[in-house]
């Protein structure tokens, strides 16, 4: 390595870091001087340093070393307290010169559980940043088989939307603290899972032992260049010490359905006579004839002339099942945990079916006094099924179906159309009955070793090398399926499942990482120091093949080597990046008063160009325990407050493989007979390109009063993000694909609260309640040229992607309505659309679209509560979302979008003689120019929603009961998900990522799940 | 002695990787694309440039199974046909009109053409590092070419437009232009159809490079826009002295393979050679015959004279069998209105239907090339031409009568004694019937003038009277995208009326 100015850098870090520790080593103080000594412990029998012991008949104080140990001047008969943030106090009298002894019993609090944080743990009462956390028991109150949904409104500061109920395919999308940026690098947080970066959706729920979510600078500083979207860290579970041997089963069924499907006209002559109405409103040809409507008004034989509902078809009640087993327990030097689980869930649409297995292994063990091993690993298969074209589809085609035939006669044939001239999607029941069903394996891995030796007393070398392999691979096969029309039984084409034939692939991608770090932990006096540096090194190989072959002989076989190598393709690749870090940390506390942190990383990457690949970052944070300052010491309902704030840089990179290396396109072309391999470059790239940081700045105060009972959290934040790396603007004239480059900047701006209560009424009767509250608004600050995309803006000054619409103002009333307003985009007739001439000058153009709110949640928020009794325990939680909007269309919103079904609120729609001013008069949504020529408020809905996420009833066995029969414990449940949900959205369920789009795709669920857990 | 064993073992991958910065641990390369510093090094690379400006002739056209060059497509834009599923954007745009928002080739031929226009003029500024005398000459020439094809297309479909001639990499790609007029764009497009015309071999079309006579025959239709009478006059005698091409005795092998590859008439056409490249999506047969994308309308059909058998090599009409070429069997053995996405009033399309092609669905394969200039045509402009300049004379009715009397059509002179005007209308018809279904007509209806006059307030289906198509005189210039007015203010301004 050359001698360059990143490496003296590193050293100066380094440098820097060993200092710090040497410090913080020679800072000491000295303690004072009495008569009486004690020790203060835990249960556990770990001392609690900085517990305050107070003799209450002198009124006088010490506070405890870090061995728990006091000395107090004191006489006999004086009654000693000793107190701590966390526990219950405890009193003893001072009976002669014998030491005290005393052991707290922990309180209702989290103020000393362990947060895992970067590289690290600490106690949660030592945070200066702001790191929300659940617990894995908290988590599988619901059972899900995605651990990534449970965590919604559990953890103020991240955004969880589920996309869909599709097994296996929840499209979950995590959001930390707003859209942070518009780059190709994503808004998706890292996810570390027992130290290094993971995957959170393969893990069995039951293995989590805790979520954190590092949502500012200082926690997530210490990511660098993969922080900027903030930090997701789990731990799965790994045993207790000395905690013997127990087996853990738990069993669950649950049944589920949608939670909203769309009310449509299937009553066949109404169902013609509206497509008549609205073709004619459209100026298209009437598709029914009146004999065809006749047919079906008077018939007597709904065999033949059904009033066909295809939702009923394709809609089911479908279960899922899960089996968990953990073997978890710990000797004297090692604990362990190993689980295996199972989940089979059907979707709620027919063809879709997820079955996950998962295996968690566990482990940490003291092999010498001075050296402790383990390892994490967790498996994952799944299979996945679901039809060709995916949940949106199946949805669509299925109302594209009309209700005058069924999708398959009595004999067996499947019926495309009931007349030839009918329109229509596809036959979706044809489409899961004769398999164009994909199949998808996943096969995924990830697991660490990890080697952890104390070196001298508080100075800790930890080492972890971990490997996250994937392998996936899809089987499609579209069958060739003969289709016929219903009236005739004439036939009507091969079932539209595309080109028929296979379609194979496999890919495969291998991330390896290793960090060694030194970390040095110590208690002198009043101070309390702990600093950390290490190095990492990761690199990620991805691959992928595939290849397809057509005209097969046969639907039975579906193997490439079963179809003719005539026209058969194939295709594959491999990319490959890296990053290299440097990083460190030390966190400062004097009188568990005063605390200070900072972080660092130096990460280069493979993304960006030699001379631009290093990047550093870095944070700084304090707090202030107000309360135990003098001046709050005699406040006996504060438990505790603390305010912090921090500020730091991090970084993203996460773009294209390779943005800025130009290449040439493969274009080859026809000559003669031949094909003759051409190359263009076509794609323009910055070779300065470099890191995209976002600066947070966050303050934050945790308060606990009540003698432990209330505990409530707060932060503000200000998120900065500039030098975004983003496709330029290029011209079209240019010709050419536009370069990545670093511009614009982004700001998020918001607040997070956290408040919950939780007391024991009597002896039995226990009861919480909690609730949070997110907000933030976006503003994009720096963008270059104003960019309308179809229904949105980029613009400075206003949040990225606000919707830019026309504003839909009524319905047209009249002729006589129409010659008197503005000029319309389309020219209207009585009963279409009526459009807001916002610049008023009597015509309405692109000049009249403006900014429309509700691209951004104004708020979200989640109420969780609870109460045991006895052996009964029951809790609830709800989530909601305020103030978003959807822009959907297309089919069930619009009618007749290729012949799809209107919804019965078109019964109600504009005509000559019901003047419906909600409604426009019918029209076939196939581009009718009137409403779908312009992007209109007409198509956004407002999605906001409340909803009770779960409900949740056990009962416990008595132990003394269950211990005859060698039970440890027996809990059994019942628990409902998605339980009611209210909101304006109309027909369908609001919840999903996308803000724009069409408006069916695959439902959520409702699902009422029996379950049991035994312990042994 | 262990423990240090350990400690070894674990500092070794640190050394290792730190050591490793040297090979690069951080330096990542694609590896399945070349470097473009590796290009133009060897002569070799001018073919790989060349035939990658070809490529661009695949491009998409903005929709399913559509191309930019499915030019059958264009039709669904005039009153030849009636496109059910909106290919090429020529249904919406004839009943919702054409905006700066439009989708498939409102917008896909301006960027695809821009594209195109960038890799030429970057094979233009380095050619020259290559290759030296003729081979420049040529190499350059078949760019030039290729730059007023794409031109030529810009200025008939938006009029004016920005003109970029550099290497495209060495332009800021953060500046902005305005546009030129059609007048300039035009003139751009002969200069660089000369500069072809110059260095392009005197050759029949076999290969599917473009050789003189496909430069002549873009020239020619350049003129014919431009109303240059008598130059395109002359220009087209050039070419049909030349003596380079002819009419294909077999009018339908023009329009499949492998007759195709053998025709003397086809000038240039985009090619296509299975199995490997294919049409995009889904075969030819498949977007025509199968899905019937492109029905006849009734207007078309009456305007064929009495006899003329363009008509049934054009078109299936009821009761059509197997003897007459329908290609489906079984229960559509026979070609019936009103089955299998044939629309009642309209005519299902059998130019283009590979013979013995038997059945064509999904996973049908065919690889017909797409005929964007015959000789035909050349014929037809020479006439148009000559008689809006000099009257119909001997040589306009030379040229019509041969088409008319191809081997295979075999169709009588026309009647002596035709006014000039009697005769435009007589080419007028003759293009649309020799030309139908090959993309031709709409330009023709806006070249002529009469485009709102045919196309507005148009009934394509005779049984439903009351439905009309829409045009607009402003679509005599279409808009450019309003991504592209977005991305040049204040420099750009959008064509009139928008």
């Amino acid at each position: 390595m050359k001698n360059s100015p990143h490496k003296n850098l590193l050293q100066t870090l380094l440098l820097l870091c060993i200092s710090n520790v040497l410090i913080f080593l020679f800072a000491t103080s000295a303690i004072a001087q009495t008569n009486i000594s004690g020790r203060v412990t835990n249960a556990a029998n770990e001392p609690l340093p900085y517990a305050s012991v107070t003799n209450k008949n002198t009124n006088k104080a010490v506070v405890t070393d870090n061995n728990g140990a006091f000395t107090i001047a004191a006489r006999a008969g004086d009654v000693i307290e000793a107190s701590i943030v966390g526990y219950i106090n405890q009193q003893i009298t001072v009976n002669g010169s014998e030491p005290l002894s005393f052991v707290l019993q922990p309180g209702e609090t989290k103020l000393n559980e362990v947060v895992v944080v970067g590289y690290n743990t600490q106690s949660r009462r030592n945070l200066t940043s702001a790191v929300a956390t659940v617990s894995g028991d908290e988590l599988n109150k619901r059972v899900q088989t995605n651990p990534a949904t449970l965590l919604q409104g559990q953890l103020p500061g991240l955004q969880v939307v589920q996309n869909s109920g599709q097994p296996g395919n929840e499209g979950v999308s995590l959001l930390i603290r707003g859209v942070g940026t518009f780059s190709g690098a994503g808004t998706a947080p890292l996810i570390i899972v027992d130290g290094l970066p993971g995957s959170l959706s393969v893990l069995n729920p039951n293995d989590i032992e805790s979520v954190s979510v590092l949502k500012d600078a200082a926690s997530a500083a210490i990511y660098g260049s993969r922080g900027a979207n903030g930090v997701i860290v789990i731990k799965t579970k790994k045993g207790k010490p000395n905690s013997g041997f127990s087996v853990n089963y738990n069993y669950s069924l649950g049944i589920q359905k949608a939670t909203a499907l769309p009310d449509l006209v299937t009553n066949s002559a109404r169902f013609m006579e509206l497509s008549n109405e609205a073709r004619l409103n459209s100026g298209l040809q009437p598709l029914y004839t009146q004999d065809q409507i006749d047919l079906y008004k008077d018939a007597t034989d709904r065999v033949k002339y059904p009033n066909h509902n295809w939702l009923n078809d394709v809609f089911r009640t479908a279960t899922v099942q899960n089996h968990y087993l953990n073997m978890t327990g710990g000797a004297e030097n090692t604990n362990y945990s190993l689980s295996i689980g199972y989940a089979d869930q059907d979707g709620v649409m027919i063809g879709f079916n997820e079955k996950k297995y998962t295996m968690d292994f566990g482990l940490s063990s003291r092999v010498s006094k001075r050296i402790t091993i383990g390892t994490n690993i967790q498996m994952r298969y799944s299979h996945r099924l679901a039809p060709e074209n995916g949940g949106t589809d199946m949805f669509l085609s299925t109302i594209a179906q009309s209700p005058l035939y069924p999708p398959r006669t009595a004999d067996g044939l499947w019926i495309k159309r009931a007349y030839p001239n009918e329109l229509g999607n596809k036959n979706t029941v044809a489409i899961v009955a004769e398999d164009a069903v994909i199949r998808y394996d996943d096969y995924y891995a990830q697991g660490n070793l990890s080697l952890d030796v104390d070196i001298i007393d508080g100075l800790k070398w930890e080492n972890r090398a971990g490997m996250n392999f994937d392998a996936n691979k899809y089987n499609d096969f579209r069958p060739v399926v003969q289709t016929y029309y219903y009236n005739d039984l004439s036939p009507a084409g091969i079932l539209d499942d595309g080109t028929p034939g296979l379609n194979v692939g496999r890919a495969d991608n291998i991330y390896t990482v290793y960090y060694s770090q030194l970390t040095y932990k110590k208690q002198l006096g009043s101070h309390n120091i702990s600093a950390l540096a290490g190095f990492q090194q990761e690199y990620n190989g991805a691959s992928n093949i595939d290849a397809s072959r057509i005209q097969f002989p046969t639907n039975d076989l579906r193997e490439l080597n079963a179809g003719p190598a005539d026209g058969q393709t194939n295709r594959g690749t491999s990319s490959a990046w890296a990053i290299r870090s440097f990083y460190g940390n030390a966190n400062y506390s004097f009188e568990d008063k005063y605390l200070l942190g900072a972080s660092i990383r130096y990460d280069g990457t493979s993304r960006l160009p030699k001379d631009s690949r290093w990047g550093l970052f870095y944070s700084f944070s304090g707090g202030w325990r107000i309360s135990k300052e003098n001046f709050l010491k005699n406040a006996s309902w504060l438990n505790d407050l603390k305010i912090r704030a921090s500020w730091g840089q991090l970084g993203n990179q996460n773009i294209g493989t390779y943005p800025y290396q130009a290449t040439l396109d493969n274009r080859s072309y026809v000559f003669g007979t031949t094909v003759q391999t051409g190359f263009a470059a076509s794609t323009l790239v910055d070779p300065s390109l470099t890191w995209e940081t976002t600066r947070v700045v966050d303050v934050g105060l945790d308060m606990t009063v009540l003698n432990n009972r209330l505990t409530f959290t707060a932060d503000w934040f200000n998120k900065y993000t500039f030098d975004i790396l983003r496709a330029s603007q290029v011209p079209l004239w240019l010709g050419l694909n536009a370069p990545t480059i670093n511009n614009g900047a982004l700001r998020n701006t918001g607040f997070e609260l956290e408040a919950q209560y939780r007391d024991v009424i009597g002896k039995n009767f226990s009861w919480y309640v909690g609730g949070n509250i997110q907000a933030y608004k976006n503003k994009l600050e720096e963008f270059g040229k104003t960019e309308i995309g179809g229904n949105t803006i980029r613009e400075e000054g206003h949040p990225l992607d606000e919707f830019f619409l026309y504003q839909w103002d009524g319905i047209f009333q009249s002729q006589e309505e129409i010659d008197k307003s503005p000029t319309q985009p389309v020219t209207p007739t009585p009963g279409d659309l009526k459009i807001k001439d916002i610049n008023g000058d009597g015509i309405i153009n692109t000049d009249d679209r403006t900014y429309t709110g509700g691209r951004y949640p104004s708020f979200q928020y989640a109420i969780n509560l609870g109460a045991s009794f006895k052996g009964f325990d029951f809790s609830a939680q709800l989530f909601g979302s305020q103030g978003q909007k959807i822009y959907v269309n297309g089919w069930g919103i619009e009618p007749f979008r290729q012949g799809s079904l209107p919804t019965t609120d078109w019964l109600n729609r504009w005509t000559p003689e019901n003047h419906s001013t909600t409604l426009p008069k019918i029209y076939v949504a196939d581009s009718y120019p009137a409403v779908q020529n312009y992007a209109s408020t007409y198509f956004l809905k407002d999605a906001s929603f409340l909803r009770l996420k779960n409900v949740q009833l056990g009962y416990t066995l008595p132990a003394s009961i269950m211990s005859k029969a060698g039970i440890k414990n027996l809990r059994v449940f019942v628990s409902a998900d998605n339980v009611f949900t209210a909101s304006k959205f109309p027909g369908l369920d609001p919840e999903r990522t996308s803000f724009s789009s069409t408006y069916v795709s695959y439902p959520q669920n409702r699902t009422i799940t029996f379950g049991a857990s035994v312990q042994f | 002695m262990k423990k240090i064993t350990i400690i070894y073992i674990l500092f070794l991958p640190i050394a290792v990787s730190i050591s490793s910065c040297k090979k690069g641990f951080l330096d990542r390369t694609p590896t399945d694309r070349l470097s473009t510093a590796i290009f133009w090094q060897k002569e070799s690379d001018a073919d790989l440039a060349l035939t990658g400006l070809y490529n661009y002739l695949y491009a998409p056209g903005g929709g399913y199974a559509t191309s930019q060059f499915t030019i059958m497509s264009w039709d669904n834009f005039s009153d030849d046909a009636y496109g059910q599923y909106d290919y090429g954007g020529g249904t919406s745009a004839l009943t919702g009109g054409i905006t700066p928002q439009s989708g498939g080739f409102v917008y896909s031929y301006y960027a695809n053409s821009y594209q195109a226009i960038a890799a030429i003029n970057s094979f233009l500024a380095n050619v020259g590092k290559v290759l030296t005398g003729d081979k420049l000459t040529q190499y350059k020439a078949e760019a030039y070419f290729l730059r007023g094809f794409y031109y030529e297309w810009l200025a008939q479909l938006y009029g004016n437009v920005p003109i970029t001639l550099e290497d495209p990499f060495l332009i800021d790609f953060k500046s902005t232009q305005g546009k030129s007029s059609k007048a300039e764009v035009l003139k751009q497009v002969e200069s660089d159809l000369d500069s072809a015309i110059a260095g392009l071999p005197d050759e029949p079309y076999t290969t599917g490079h473009a050789v003189k006579g496909t430069a002549q025959g873009y020239k020619l239709r350049t003129l014919l826009l431009e109303e240059k009478w008598a130059e395109a006059a002359a220009l087209a005698k050039e070419i049909i002295d030349g003596g380079k091409f002819s009419l294909n005795p077999n009018y339908a092998g023009n329009f499949y393979k492998p007759d195709q590859n053998a025709s003397p008439e086809i000038m240039f056409s985009v090619k296509y050679q299975l199995p490997n490249v294919q049409h995009q999506d889904v075969a030819l047969a498949v977007h025509l015959q199968k899905w019937k994308g492109e029905l006849g309308t009734q207007d078309l059909i009456n305007e064929y004279e009495p006899g003329d058998p363009r008509k049934t090599m054009t078109f299936f009409f009821i009761g059509d069998t197997q003897a007459q070429g329908w290609p489906f069997t079984g229960d559509l053995a026979v070609a019936t209105p009103g089955k299998d996405s044939w629309i009642d009033g309209y005519y299902a399309v059998k130019k283009w239907l590979t013979p013995g092609m038997v059945n064509p669905d999904y996973g049908a394969l065919d690889d017909n090339d797409f005929v964007l200039l015959r000789y035909a045509d050349v014929k037809l402009m020479y006439a148009e031409a000559q008689n809006e300049a000099v009257g119909p004379d001997a040589g306009v009715y030379q040229q019509v009568n041969e088409v008319r009397a191809r081997p295979d059509v075999n169709m009588p002179p026309l009647p002596a004694g035709l006014s000039q005007a009697e005769m435009r209308e007589r080419i007028r018809h003759e293009r649309r019937v020799e030309f139908a279904l090959e993309g031709l007509r709409y330009h023709d209806l806006r070249r002529w003038g009469i485009a709102t006059e045919k196309l507005n307030g148009f009934v394509p289906n005779p049984l439903f009277p009351n439905i009309k198509t829409k045009y607009e005189d402003k679509y005599q210039f279409w808009p450019i995208p309003q991504t592209e007015i977005d991305r040049n203010q204040p420099d750009l301004e959008q064509n009139p009326g928008y």
